[in-house]
């Protein structure tokens, strides 16, 4: 099965959005899912949409912008709060 | 290089300050003094404050993780403030909403991907009650940096 491809997008400062694409591999793992992951400046985004195949994107931040594919705010997994049902919604997305 | 720089002369404790730019500039003087960042450091951990906030709140305690590019930074450390009265940064996940927090790490990170572990560890331990606890009630600089440095592994 093709392995879906996420872009983890961020502002400058890869600190966060590394911490992000590291759990969302991991707990995506878990659920038996691989993913590849790209990792972008959130203002690079819709570029990297348009020229790559992706399936997903993961923000830093919240979601405020409209993009062409389905969108997700990654912060859940920094504080904890909400992480499982955030991994819950991916897979789901994922899944499709 | 994986090490992370934690010590008491990058620690400020009951720090009395208003605003979140106050905090910022305090502790990256600290890191300056230390050669831990260039000059240009400060201005860019400001900007991207701005920009792309970093205030996070947990089931514990709500806290601020500012920093800014490679590029500023010579060495990595971790620089942190424990603050007298809340002090309101913007949230990292609504950028309408401010937080009050009372803990600011202001991040000196030069390979992201080789910290990264470190970094996980740091949100690990802010969602973990008793460790939180413990930072709170610490009494001094090395108290703090002692647990820092066997609960982070620096």
């Amino acid at each position: 099965m093709k392995k879906k491809k996420v872009l983890v997008a961020c502002g400058s400062g890869i600190a966060t959005s590394t911490l992000i694409m590291d759990k969302l591999k991991n707990g995506l793992k878990e659920r038996d899912i691989e993913i590849e992951l790209e990792q972008c400046k959130i203002s690079e985004a819709k570029n990297y949409i348009e020229d790559l195949n992706l399936d997903i994107i993961v923000l830093n931040g919240p979601v405020n912008s409209k993009y062409e594919i389905p969108a997700f705010s990654g912060v859940s997994f920094l504080t904890g709060i909400g992480e499982d049902k955030l991994l819950d919604e991916i897979e789901a997305e994922l899944s499709e | 290089m994986d090490k992370i720089y934690i010590a008491d002369d990058l620690i400020e404790m009951n720090l009395n300050l208003d605003t979140k730019e106050e905090v910022i500039k305090k502790l990256s003087e600290l890191m300056f003094k230390n050669k831990i960042v260039k000059e240009s450091y400060v201005e860019a951990v400001l900007k991207r404050e701005k920009e792309f906030p970093t205030a996070l709140s947990t089931e514990n305690i709500s806290f601020a993780i500012p920093h800014t590019d490679p590029e500023h930074v010579n060495k990595a450390a971790i620089a942190v403030a424990l603050l007298k009265n809340k002090v309101n940064f913007t949230s990292m996940e609504n950028y309408d909403q401010e937080i009050g927090v009372k803990i600011v790490f202001l991040l000196a990170i030069t390979n992201s991907s080789k910290q990264v572990k470190v970094l996980q560890k740091l949100i690990e331990i802010m969602q973990n009650k008793e460790i939180v606890d413990e930072l709170l009630n610490s009494e001094d600089q090395n108290k703090l940096v002692n647990i820092f440095q066997k609960k982070l592994k620096v």
